[in-house]
């Protein structure tokens, strides 16, 4: 396997565009047991020299976190989660203390996995993936760039280099990950939320889970029950995120255990707001 | 790959293959053996290290990763650990032995980032370390012990 170390972003973007097969080692908490599940993969082009991508940014309107920034290193930087309570609490149960130090924002998302932690955090925040490659810089959103089931978007020799989170206009949030055990869990179920109170007494939610749909998305007619003021049932609930995930049954949870799982969550937000 | 790093504060050099993992190259190329392999895939915590002052799993971090940086064992941390090691004995925090150092890697690493020494928290700082013996009280109650004596 060939290893390459490049120092500067556009030596990675060369090597990238160079090398389309090789896969990009960030953190490695996702790639090093691919490849001792004896994964076949070409080479390793190592993005760990690369310090631009290892940047946080907090500005007036939106914060810019390097690819390669660790989940320990955002839980560090105090203004990042002053600012971003939703990333805060989703921080705080992902993965382990020790998987924290290495995993990055960057790797948890071009992973493409339908269970990833972060991506419907970032997804009901707005956020976008800033792209670098051989045809210039561009932005997707979470939808666009996992299009399809644990497929990137990313065209040959494209790299992440950061993801920018809009500060919006939030009052309230939820995050909770429902797990086979308390600690080190991959979702059975997540949800990822943010609300604005309205001036008719709705609110304006955005809601989004991991492990509930093969791709990341928002849950709409869900959030549509938020927007006027009367009381939700969780029947109007489930019916409403029918229509808006859809959960599969696996190893760690049937799909129907998904659906009430997610549900609940959403009823759980919902009482949080006093609905 | 040849691969250079600072090994508990001391330069090492040895030739490896980039598919291994740092755990491999420690016990197996360097004779530092209180790192073990529980599960091998991060989710058991029994080969914690620091890499560069961060706590992590060596069965996850690849060669490419050691490369330059600076790694810290249980062996090169003898003294720092004294007092928890020394409550894990007081408490018979362990039984067969075999997660103790990655336990006390964690232990470490939380009660001097200042961690609150409640045995909720401490649980929670603990997330990442797996033990199938001695259960997890004991090992609470040390760590509670030795955040108390560092005092």
């Amino acid at each position: 396997m060939n290893v390459l170390v490049p120092s500067t972003l556009a030596g990675a973007l060369e090597m990238a565009a160079e090398h389309p097969t090789y896969a990009l080692l960030a953190g490695g908490s996702d790639i090093v047991p691919a490849l001792k599940k004896g994964e076949d993969v070409p080479g390793l082009i190592s993005l760990g020299k690369l310090e631009e991508l290892r940047e946080i940014a907090v500005g007036e309107n939106e914060a810019r976190i390097g690819a390669s920034v660790s989940v320990a290193e955002m839980m560090e930087h105090r203004e990042l989660m002053e600012r971003f309570p939703l990333l805060h609490d989703a921080a705080q149960v992902f993965g382990s203390r020790q998987i924290r130090s290495v995993a990055t924002i960057g790797g948890n998302i071009a992973n493409a996995s339908p269970a990833a932690d972060l991506v419907p955090v970032v997804l009901v925040l707005g956020g976008m993936a800033d792209i670098a490659g051989p045809e210039g810089k561009r932005s997707l959103g979470m939808e666009e760039l996992i299009g399809s089931y644990r497929q990137r978007a990313l065209k040959p020799g494209e790299i992440i280099t950061s993801i920018r989170l809009p500060l919006g206009p939030w009052s309230g949030h939820y995050y909770r990950k429902i797990g086979r055990r308390s600690a080190l869990n991959i979702a059975v179920a997540s949800l990822a939320a943010v609300a604005k109170a309205r001036e008719d007494e709705g609110w304006s939610v955005r809601l989004s889970g991991a492990s509930l749909s093969p791709t990341p998305r928002r849950m709409l007619h869900a959030e549509a029950l938020f927007l006027s003021p009367g009381i939700l049932s969780h029947d109007a609930v489930t019916r409403a995120l029918k229509q808006d995930i859809e959960p599969r049954s696996g190893m760690r949870g049937s799909a129907e255990y998904r659906l009430r799982v997610c549900a609940n969550m959403v009823m759980e937000f919902a009482d949080a707001l006093g609905r | 790959m040849k691969l250079n790093f600072l090994l508990n504060k001391r330069p090492v050099e040895v030739e490896v293959d980039p598919r291994r993992v740092l755990l491999e190259i420690l016990r197996e190329e360097l004779g530092i053996t209180s790192c073990k392999e529980g599960c091998g895939e991060g989710e058991c915590g029994a080969c914690a290290v620091f890499l560069n002052g961060r706590l992590v799993n060596a069965c996850l971090v690849s060669a490419v990763m050691a490369e330059g940086a600076e790694v810290m064992t249980l062996e090169g941390l003898m003294e720092e650990t004294a007092h928890i090691r020394d409550a894990f004995v007081a408490h018979d925090a362990a039984q067969c032995g075999f997660c103790t150092p990655g336990f006390v890697m964690a232990a470490y690493d939380y009660l001097r980032s200042g961690g609150d020494p409640s045995p909720s928290a401490i649980r929670a700082a603990l997330d990442g370390n797996l033990c199938r013996c001695t259960g997890y009280r004991n090992i609470i109650d040390a760590v509670a012990d030795a955040a108390g004596g560092k005092k």
